[in-house]
């Protein structure tokens, strides 16, 4: 018994020996190909647990003409537990900085559910935009209502502005290319102009917060002593 | 005569409070940008100490230390004045006398940032190239791998003596990128880790860091270019592992040993074993991935990552917290990903991951020289943070790792601990300094807090 199970094991050994000799073979191939400074490689390929997206907008180049103010959510419980999940919606809209709480929702093993978000929600209409508004959702996930936090997703960054009475939802690729990068009036447009003649990557404009108020603690690690 | 004088003391006396009367009122801005931060990996489990938690109901905003700016009067688009901002704490002072009168300025932050004066830290976006690395040149007609990406806003509440905190107004992963990057770099680098003398590049990706753009994020020094640069790729193959501030601070800590290794051997070439997976039972996989933090590999592996688990770890917790964690960022190890940074010394048969040893207590079997990521891990962890090592030590965990890795003997996949070994035990003076703690924490003893990372059997020891 003993023997078999030392056998067993032995061959099992050899087996996996042989396997992670090729996987070295072709990992070093892959590597070695980027030269004498080859860096280090393979962290982190697989999907996150816990998915929270817009349902109008699965793409990074969607863009999306709205029938009412619902922006749905899609949310995804990827493990093999029942979560509690709170979610909540922040909003960049001009200089007003918002956040909307949807509530808890419970959410079963390998299951995905729609979350009902509206725009109206916010406290600012955005009738009033005049640069893209930047939204993200979040998700909170506890294995009980009131255990630990398991589990965080954001959603993907979304952009509204309203155009000849429909309001225009996008992601990040229609923000940049068709959007002016926010400035979807060409309210800005000199400013625009100006970086793009120096050559300056314009990924956002805006107005920036209004009365932020911060401390010089901004939450992140002290000094050591 | 008396009159005269009379009246030009008056007038003195007038030119006097005026020009006092000015400087009382002109006030300079302070002006702090912040980067608003997405990170997954906060705030999560029990008794957390993990800095950067759950601390704002919108965004957390982080400083953007040593940012690159540039302040534009709105009527000409005249730059009034352009610089970095403080490493400290991100903000730069504007004097009123250069505030346009309509009260009114156009801010341009960049994703870019020096800090300390020497380590520039960037997102930047397609392929390598050689580059004119100063931000406020005019990079129109360079490859899109040179131009600065920057985001504008707008502001005019400039009265006022209070410290004017501004969010960039931006939302592109680029943006979560630079911040997780940025910090990382200041961090270790205050300390003056690594004595650098040179000026040298950080530049981040969002972008597959494997030949044949397969998803995989990775660091290391760009070649054939005239100046320093290492460059970090966070795959995009998800939407997650840009907002994965553990896994930016690993490759940020290869860069840290890169940047380290090149200022004292001068060399670029990054020594690694080569991740050889060796078995020891299914707990001991890599649940597919190439390597994990539990899977079973050589010494010399399981020290490169896990010393850079640990320099993710050292920044975004306490040394004196016994709360300490690290967040793991591959989900298919079949354990939760919040590992915490202090094991426990008696083996737990539920969550073996929570004890101390695991390559010990349960892969099966563990063949010489082999070990786990994880126990590295708590292994610098532990070096790292107890109360009697000497002052210091950032730069002196350098020296332990990486002198280990250019020192004598070539590193190579299977002699990994023997070098660290060798260094604590005849290496320079800081890191003898080490020594007991060193073995102590290296052995299988667990009144010692062993990690049973020494992979002979034999137990650690200097002749």
């Amino acid at each position: 018994m003993v023997k078999q199970t030392l056998m067993k094991n032995t061959q099992k050994f050899i087996t996996m020996h042989t396997i992670a000799v090729i996987a070295v073979a072709v990992i070093m191939t892959a590597c070695s190909s980027t030269g004498k400074s080859f860096s280090i490689c393979q962290e982190g390929t697989e999907d996150p647990p816990l998915e929270l997206h817009w349902k109008e907008l699965p793409e990074t180049d969607s863009l999306t003409v709205l029938a009412t103010s619902q922006l749905p959510l899609i949310l995804r419980n990827k493990t093999t537990q029942t979560l509690f999940v709170t979610i909540s919606v922040a909003g960049a809209l001009d200089a007003i900085r918002d956040g909307v709480s949807l509530g808890a929702v419970i959410i079963p093993p390998l299951t995905e559910i729609n979350v009902a978000f509206d725009l109206s929600q916010f406290n600012f209409n955005i009738v009033n935009l005049k640069f893209s508004g930047r939204i993200v959702a979040r998700a909170t996930a506890r294995k009980t209502p009131e255990g630990p936090v398991e589990h965080l997703a954001y959603t993907p960054h979304a952009f509204v502005h309203m155009e000849e009475d429909k309001i225009h939802a996008y992601r990040v690729k229609p923000m940049l290319e068709k959007f002016g990068a926010g400035d979807f009036g060409n309210r800005v447009e000199g400013f625009r102009q100006w970086a793009k003649k120096r050559g300056i990557k314009l990924v956002g404009i805006g107005h920036f917060a209004r009365n932020l108020q911060f401390s010089d603690n901004d939450g992140g690690p002290m000094e050591e002593n | 005569m008396k009159n005269l004088i009379h009246k030009l003391v008056t007038v003195w006396i007038a030119l006097i409070c005026c020009a006092t009367a000015t400087t009382v009122f002109a006030v300079d801005q302070q002006i702090c940008p912040r980067y608003p931060v997405e990170t997954v990996d906060s705030g999560l489990g029990e008794n957390f100490e993990d800095y950067y938690a759950l601390n704002d109901q919108l965004w957390p905003y982080w400083k953007s230390r040593g940012a690159a700016y540039q302040v534009l009067d709105p009527d000409s688009l005249d730059i009034i004045q352009q610089g970095y901002g403080s490493s400290e704490n991100g903000c730069f002072i504007l004097s009123e006398e250069k505030i346009p009168a309509s009260n009114e300025i156009m801010l341009v932050l960049y994703l870019e940032s020096l800090l300390l004066d020497h380590i520039q830290v960037r997102a930047r976006e397609g392929n390598v190239s050689e580059c004119n690395n100063d931000p406020f040149a005019n990079h129109s007609g360079e490859p899109e791998y040179c131009k600065p990406i920057a985001c504008m806003g707008i502001m005019n509440n400039l009265t006022g003596v209070e410290k004017k905190y501004v969010d960039y107004t931006c939302n592109v992963p680029e943006l979560t990128l630079q911040a997780l990057a940025n910090f990382p770099s200041y961090w270790w680098h205050h300390f003056d880790p690594a004595s650098l003398n040179y000026d040298y590049i950080v530049t981040i990706q969002h972008q597959n860091g494997c030949p044949g753009n397969t998803p995989c994020s990775n660091a290391g020094f760009v070649k054939d270019v005239s100046y320093n640069e290492i460059r970090i790729r966070i795959d995009d193959l998800t939407e997650d592992k840009y907002r994965q501030k553990f896994l930016v601070g690993h490759e940020v800590g290869h860069s840290v040993e890169e940047a380290y290794q090149k200022s004292k051997f001068g060399t670029e070439v990054y020594l690694y074993g080569g991740y050889g997976l060796l078995g020891g039972g299914p707990d001991c996989s890599s649940g597919d991935e190439s390597h994990a933090l539990t899977s079973l590999e050589y010494t010399s592996d399981g020290i490169m990552e896990g010393f850079a688990h640990f320099l993710s770890s050292d920044v975004y917790n306490d040394h004196n917290s016994k709360h300490g964690r690290f967040t793991y960022y591959k989900d298919d190890l079949g354990f939760p990903r919040d590992i915490s940074l202090e094991g426990e010394t008696t083996f737990n048969e539920t969550e073996p991951y929570k004890s101390n040893r695991f390559a010990e207590h349960v892969c099966n079997p563990v063949i010489q020289n082999a070990g786990t990521e994880l126990d590295w891990l708590r292994f610098f962890w532990d070096l790292h943070t107890d109360s009697s090592n000497p002052a210091g030590e950032h730069l002196s965990m350098l020296k332990l790792r990486v002198d280990a890795a250019f020192s004598g003997t070539l590193w190579h996949a299977q002699n990994g601990y023997a070098l660290l070994e060798e260094n604590v035990c005849s290496g320079e003076a800081d890191v003898q300094a080490y020594q007991a703690n060193f073995l102590n924490f290296a052995g299988s003893n667990d009144a010692l807090g062993g990690n049973g990372v020494e992979p002979t059997g034999i137990g650690p020891g200097c002749n």
